[in-house]
């Protein structure tokens, strides 16, 4: 059952149309994702459907509500972090979490709260002595403080360290657990692709992929990539007798290739490597990802 | 109303834990009150006129200075917005910080009342409660003036600005410094158009003359339309959200 649904949603800001008319459902218990490059249209999108911007055309519900209403039984059953939170710098971390706590109805314990986000040690910590990843926390922390049934995080992982960010995502993935629904906007296509069940690719103001990222990557039908290293060098030309190989590359006794499909191509370089009594070194096979369908849809890089 | 206390509360806290403000809201006065009584607290009055200067001189520097720069900077760096999130309307939070700062500024001229009854002797000749309702609308008229700054500035550095091209003019035209007969006729003129002026200048009168508030309807009228003009013209312009 949807539990979000936009419909045709445009805002423009002035000459720029920021968004061109969007549509998509968030299902009920889902981690949605919007991801796209800066200035895609994600920020915009996802700050309409928390109530905060005012949309120009279009129908968006989340829940029962129109967040446009602003109405109290919507904020109370929503958590948001902005991309860019300003906390009172003078108060101490645990006064943040228990001020915000105190404006709403339902609450979570505050202790645990800073368990989870990592911030005990910091508890007593002025908000202005944190570093960037520690604010960034307390800004998601601030978003869980009402154990709300839908989360909004936009770019929650940004400015931490990777163990950081993968803490985050254990954490995002917990609370889907919990049943909650989850809306992130991220400009990393690998926390798409780890943490999102479904994603919208955004690009200038407009969808331009939605689904999973498996299929995602499955419809591109992108070559895949084999790697491996071998002490001798050997003429790459024995490995392109399987048919499947798209392009080989050698350099310095690493050996890259492109193929569709890679299991003959394995099987091929396991059997030269066995007749010649070479040790295979390094072996991976790497899959396209959601940057490749990226790079796939629009032509360029994402930035 | 109990979130709005907890705002006033959060609010007083962050007003306390800012070295500045409270040097100039709080100590601040309570040398220039030690100084000037040690210099003249043995003339009859003198503190009658020293109180009402010293107070709405807290009074407006703390309107412009911790009202309207600190809304300006919460409207900038994104608190107003991260508050607009919660069910607490944005506005009960700016009205707890009103009331905060309001509370404050009064314990602060209580304050320097009982220190002054304590080391000079502190006249009242008239009613002590048109004194105390005089105060009160008082300090309500300067919050009103921080209210026009934090609505006129887009941003923080020019919510600093503003509050410096009002604060010295309108605090030499007070009589706090200067007595205003010394001017000349032009600069009193203005002066008489200054709810700051007629602010002291009721509060001394009801301190050492014994006047009532009917005789005051002149100056009272110029503080009450200035609370209600700043009051009705930064609700329309104050805007939530920055650009």
């Amino acid at each position: 059952m949807a539990i979000i649904t936009v419909e045709n949603l445009k805002k423009r800001y002035g000459e720029v149309e920021a968004v061109k008319g969007i549509s998509f459902g968030i299902e009920d218990g889902e981690i949605f994702g919007i991801v796209g490059p800066n200035g895609a249209g994600k920020t915009t999108t996802i700050e309409v459907m928390e109530g905060f911007r005012k949309k120009d055309e279009g129908y968006v519900r989340v829940g029962e509500f129109d967040p446009e209403e602003g109405k109290k039984e919507f904020k109370e059953i929503m958590g948001v972090q902005l991309q860019k939170t300003a906390i009172f710098h003078a108060l101490k971390v645990e006064e943040a979490i228990n001020f915000f706590s105190s404006l709403y109805k339902k609450t979570t314990n505050p202790e645990k709260l800073l368990e989870i986000f990592s911030l005990t040690e910091k508890k007593k910590q002025y908000v202005k002595s944190l570093s960037g990843g520690e604010h960034q926390r307390l800004s998601v922390a601030l978003a869980f403080v009402n154990d709300p049934k839908i989360l909004f995080l936009d770019e929650p992982t940004t400015g931490m360290d990777p163990n950081a960010r993968r803490d985050m995502w254990a954490v995002i993935e917990d609370s889907q657990k919990k049943g909650k629904t989850v809306v992130l906007t991220t400009h990393y296509m690998e926390e798409a692709e780890v943490l999102c069940d479904r994603v919208a690719i955004i690009d200038k103001g407009e969808i331009i992929a939605l689904d999973k990222p498996r299929e995602l990557i499955r419809k591109l039908d992108a070559d895949r990539k084999i790697e491996f290293k071998l002490e001798e060098r050997i003429d790459p030309e024995l490995f392109l007798k399987s048919e499947k190989v798209e392009k080989i590359e050698e350099r310095n006794g690493e050996y890259i290739i492109l193929t569709k499909n890679p299991q003959p191509v394995l099987s091929r370089i396991l059997a030269v490597c066995s007749k010649k009594s070479l040790e295979l070194k390094g072996l991976r096979v790497i899959d396209a990802t959601l940057d490749d369908v990226f790079v796939h849809l629009t032509g360029r890089k994402m930035e | 109303m109990k979130k709005f206390a907890k705002v006033a509360l959060i609010e007083t806290k962050l007003f306390f834990r800012q070295k500045i403000a409270v040097f100039f809201t709080l100590l601040f006065p309570l040398f220039l009150l030690f100084l000037f009584g040690s210099i003249w607290g043995k003339e009859p009055n003198y503190f009658s006129y020293l109180l009402p200067m010293l107070v709405s001189i807290v009074a407006f520097s703390n309107a412009l200075y911790g009202v309207g720069a600190v809304l300006s900077f919460y409207r900038e760096s994104g608190i107003l917005k991260r508050i607009g999130i919660t069910p607490l309307p944005a506005r009960t939070y700016i009205y707890g910080l009103l009331a905060s700062r309001f509370l404050i500024v009064i314990f602060q001229a209580v304050f320097l009342f009982i220190v002054a009854l304590i080391f000079y002797t502190v006249k009242v000749k008239g009613s002590f409660a048109a004194l105390v309702i005089v105060l009160v609308i008082g300090v309500l008229s300067m919050i009103s003036i921080g209210g026009i700054v934090a609505g006129f500035s887009k941003t923080y550095e020019a919510s600093i600005a503003i509050s410096n091209v009002l604060f010295t003019p309108l605090s030499f035209l007070s009589g706090a410094f200067i007595p205003i007969f010394i001017l000349p006729k032009f600069l009193q003129t203005l002066a008489n158009g200054s709810p700051l002026y007629h602010f002291i200048k009721v509060m001394q009168e009801i301190m050492v003359q014994g006047k009532g508030l009917r005789e005051e309807l002149v100056s009272l009228s110029v503080v009450v339309g200035c609370l209600l003009v700043c009051a009705l013209i930064s609700a329309k312009t104050f805007k939530l959200k920055g650009e």
